[in-house]
């Protein structure tokens, strides 16, 4: 029982916070990396999911370029707690997308974008920027670049290798039984080296599957 | 399947949020222009006061004798319209540097057209004596009356009129203290150091002054120390020797011009002689700068051998190009001749200032078919001097260099520098008048040229210049015969292109918004354009799309707007765009403001691509602050579109706007 409450709670608190539009933000980070999480598949069981906690299974993306999602349940919160990773691009000046999720089904707790590309050296004449701003629900508008921090018309930009960096954290709550799809609109994805050529690269999505509660 | 059912809910998702968004926000202007200079010590300022020293030049040709002026066809063949008309001058010019001063000695040979010319007028310097005789010795009174500076007009008094029809010669020998100041805030009229003595922009010439033109064939002899030699246009000779031990450099301008000019210095020519269509090339060098004539002579090659396949031959037996020194500014063109600051002299193809001495250069070239092979006739009609020449030069470089950074930072210069107030329309007789002549003349000018051509094609463009030289060489014309000229070779009206863009000041100021729809498996994209001026102006229109594959699609429009000055053009794309870009390559004298707040990528909607887009134009500008003054730095890899915050330049506050602007649709068109 104090479980349920929390969980309305915590969708009471949700609501408030998209309806001040805290559900969008923007960021700027050093790398975090992706060993930081280790769980694809969770199954611990939740108030929520009585009959099974939601299982979230990726896509995975292994080879060249790639953007992959990984995803833990957050049993304590009732949260799936998702992140979006950014790897193995040799060259990399930014990239964005649009994610997308069924608004009906899940319901954005949180997200927060973390700067991308920084690299493994940082370098101090750049800093790295991300966005993610779920507009309108369902659909989160997402990108990330690294500026020069004093530009110039001189100084022409470099691009930066990328092994693996966090982009986006997201948290979600899970509405309504069945298989969910968290994953990128192949339209809207791109991703640019210094030359400003289109980065060939994997865009991952994820299942999140859930069996319903009591 | 999965791809089919992400676009219908794309496509969904669209139409719901345009139905949300479909209050009409009131057009954005674009940025407005900024009254500023170039930033001193660039090349972009170093060719900018070059052309704009150019620009004094000709203001201070007789186009500003008083009143009234009498423009006339001078049509070489139709010289005889005037009443009486130069048919040759001998000028020997003796310069003693130390003072400084100029000793002009000139067999004129004149033939009087009409009966009863006793008066004659001549454009001349101010000389501080100054005699006339007849061949027999017969002495003649003179006068002289200043108007401009050390100009003025020397009358000749004859003793009786001129015989008609029958060469007579008139003796005039001056001698004039040289005041060697810039002309005007431009090119030095003489200069004198250690190493060059020149006269170029002195009127030591003598030109009538009742009518507008009157060119004449001429030999020019030049009084040297026995360690100097002159250089001046024509075939040079010589040296003669003078009892003194001094040398005389003599040089035969067989051509019938009005221009003139001589420098003196420890010159070391290098020539190739004439062959393949190309000139005698010579090069008048001095020191170290000569070793590079050779790779001088190539580019002089290189850009005679483009004009002359899109315009026509070269038409002169000789090409002389004379270092001067540095104070000198720029470049100076007259008939066969090319006078440049020594800067341009000494360089390799590697060296970093080697494209701008390129596009002086050819810029200078250029004057050789516009200017001197087809003269202008009247005070509106300079932008067949200098326009075409910097639009030939702009050409040339897009072509050699493989970029188009001398068009587009003209036309930046020209948008972004002048203001409404001093903005004027380029066949403006009084165009001379604008403090920004030179941005409305070469700058526009070239801008404009560049558009016609996109307008009508390579190839009939080309048709056009022929048919123009064709018909005006060795001749002068208006802009009307240049517009007439095109007409005849397009078969199409051009009055339309020709008074929105030369007879009409402004550029196109305008608003745009895009749009992606879904199209069944296709995809269109709807973009509007409001131009904000009346009438609104009408044209063609680059498109460029871009792909995720890297691919992409040009699509030329046709923009003819309804009385609102809104135009909607619909594209049909076979992917989603991940770009779109307007007129990318600035083919349009314009400035762009995008009315989708931080949709700079104009995809219908401000998001994180814009982000990434705007990373890689971080850092470029077009407005610089150098001692607290604001100044124009030319970058023309500024897009007005991704400076989101509107202080002409992209930098971090931009991402900080845009950031704002994030979930920003497209409203409804």
């Amino acid at each position: 029982m104090p479980i349920k409450f929390v969980g309305i709670l915590c969708r009471a608190m949700t609501m408030l916070a998209l309806l001040l539009g805290l559900g969008c933000s923007s960021g700027s980070a050093s790398a975090a990396k992706k060993g930081a999480v280790t769980a694809d598949v969770v199954s611990t069981p939740g108030d929520i999911a009585t009959a099974g906690a939601p299982t979230f299974v990726n896509d995975p993306q292994d080879k060249g370029p790639a953007v992959s999602f990984q995803g833990t349940w957050q049993d304590a919160k009732q949260l799936l707690h998702v992140t979006v990773w950014v790897h193995d691009f040799p060259h990399l000046v930014g990239l964005a997308g649009h994610m997308r999720y069924d608004p009906d089904a899940l319901k954005l707790v949180t997200v927060t974008p973390t700067g991308v590309p920084v690299g493994d050296t940082p370098d101090p004449l750049y800093e790295s920027h991300a966005i993610a701003k779920d507009s309108p629900a369902g659909r989160i508008l997402a990108g990330g670049a690294r500026f020069m921090t004093k530009p110039s018309m001189y100084t022409p930009l470099a691009d930066i290798a990328v092994s693996s960096e966090l982009w986006l954290t997201l948290d979600f709550q899970v509405l309504k039984p069945g298989s969910h799809k968290l994953f990128f609109d192949p339209d809207t994805t791109m991703a640019r080296s210094a030359d400003g050529k289109l980065v060939v690269a994997s865009w991952g999505s994820a299942t999140i599957a859930w069996g319903g509660g009591k | 399947m999965k791809n089919r059912l992400v676009i219908c809910l794309f496509a969904v998702s669209t139409l719901v949020l345009t139905a949300a968004s479909a209050l009409a926000a009131p057009p954005r202007a674009p940025l407005p222009a900024l009254d500023v200079q170039p930033l001193p010590g660039t090349g972009f300022a170093a060719r900018f006061q070059a052309g704009r020293a150019e620009a004094e030049i000709t203001r201070t040709h007789p186009l500003e004798l008083p009143s009234p002026i009498q423009y006339r066809a001078a049509d070489f063949a139709a010289v005889a319209g005037n009443p009486w008309t130069i048919t040759h001058q001998d000028i020997t010019v003796d310069v003693d540097a130390t003072v400084p001063s100029l000793k002009t000695d000139i067999v004129l040979t004149l033939r009087a057209h009409k009966a009863g010319i006793a008066d004659l007028g001549f454009v001349s310097d101010q000389p501080d004596t100054v005699t006339a005789t007849t061949d027999d010795g017969t002495g003649l009174t003179t006068d002289f009356a200043a108007f401009q500076g050390t100009s003025g007009i020397l009358t000749v008094h004859l003793a009786k009129p001129l015989p008609l029809e029958v060469d007579f010669n008139v003796h005039v020998s001056r001698k004039a203290k040289l005041t060697c100041g810039a002309v005007g805030i431009g090119l030095m009229a003489c200069s004198f150091d250690s190493t060059f003595a020149s006269v170029v922009l002195y009127d030591y010439v003598l030109r009538p002054s009742d009518f507008m033109h009157s060119p004449f064939p001429s030999d020019l002899h030049i009084v040297t120390t026995a360690d100097k030699m002159g250089a001046a246009p024509g075939l040079p000779s010589g040296p003669s020797n003078l009892p003194d031990g001094r040398l005389v450099w003599h040089f035969k301008q067989v051509e019938l011009t009005e221009n003139a000019g001589f420098s003196i210095a420890a010159y070391k020519p290098f020539v190739t002689p004439a062959a393949n269509g190309m000139p005698n090339i010579r090069i008048f060098s001095v020191g170290n700068a000569a070793a590079n004539a050779p790779d001088m002579t190539k580019l002089v090659q290189d850009v005679i051998a483009f004009y002359a396949k899109n315009f026509v031959p070269f038409a002169w037996k000789e090409l002389n190009l004379v270092q001067l020194a540095s104070n000198f500014s720029g470049g100076y063109s007259p008939l066969s001749t090319i006078f440049l600051l020594s800067d341009a002299f000494g360089l390799a193809p590697t060296d970093g200032p080697w494209e701008e001495m390129a596009q002086l250069i050819s810029h200078e070239i250029a004057h050789q078919w516009w200017g001197n092979l087809v003269g202008m006739l009247g005070n509106g009609d300079i932008a067949l001097s200098e326009s075409l020449a910097e639009y030939s030069s702009c050409f040339y470089t897009e072509q050699a260099f493989q970029n188009r950074s001398q068009i587009i930072t003209n036309n930046l210069s020209y948008v972004y520098t002048v203001t409404p107030a001093q903005d004027m329309a380029m066949t403006s007789a009084s165009v001379y008048g604008s403090p920004k002549y030179f941005d409305i003349i070469y700058h526009k000018g070239s801008a404009v040229m560049d558009t016609l051509r996109r307008e009508l094609g390579d190839d009939v463009m080309d048709a056009g210049m022929k048919e123009y030289v064709a018909e005006f060489n060795h001749d002068f014309a208006h802009v009307a015969n240049l517009r007439a000229a095109m007409e005849k070779a397009s078969g199409r009206d051009l009055s339309v292109f020709f008074d929105q863009w030369l007879n009409r000041p402004g550029r196109v100021n305008a608003e745009l918004a895009s749009r992606i729809v879904a199209d069944g498996s296709a995809w269109k994209v709807r973009v509007r354009m409001r131009q904000l001026d009346d009438p609104p102006r009408t044209f063609k229109l680059l498109i460029t799309v871009d792909f995720p594959d890297n691919t992409s699609q040009d699509f030329t429009q046709q923009v003819t707007p309804d009385a609102t000055g809104e135009t909607i053009i619909e594209l049909s794309v076979p992917q989603h765009p991940v770009r779109v870009r307007v007129d990318p390559q600035r083919m349009l004298v314009r400035a762009f403001s995008v009315g989708t707040p931080g949709d700079a990528n104009m995809t219908g909607l401000c998001d994180g691509a814009d982000l990434v887009e705007l990373a890689l134009r971080n850092g470029h500008k077009i407005m610089v602050t150098h001692q607290g003054q604001t100044y124009f730095s030319g970058d023309y890899n500024w897009n007005e579109l991704y400076d989101i915050n509107s202080d002409y330049a992209v930098n971090p506050a931009d991402e900080t706007a845009l950031e704002g602007w994030i979930g920003t649709e497209a409203e409804a068109f």
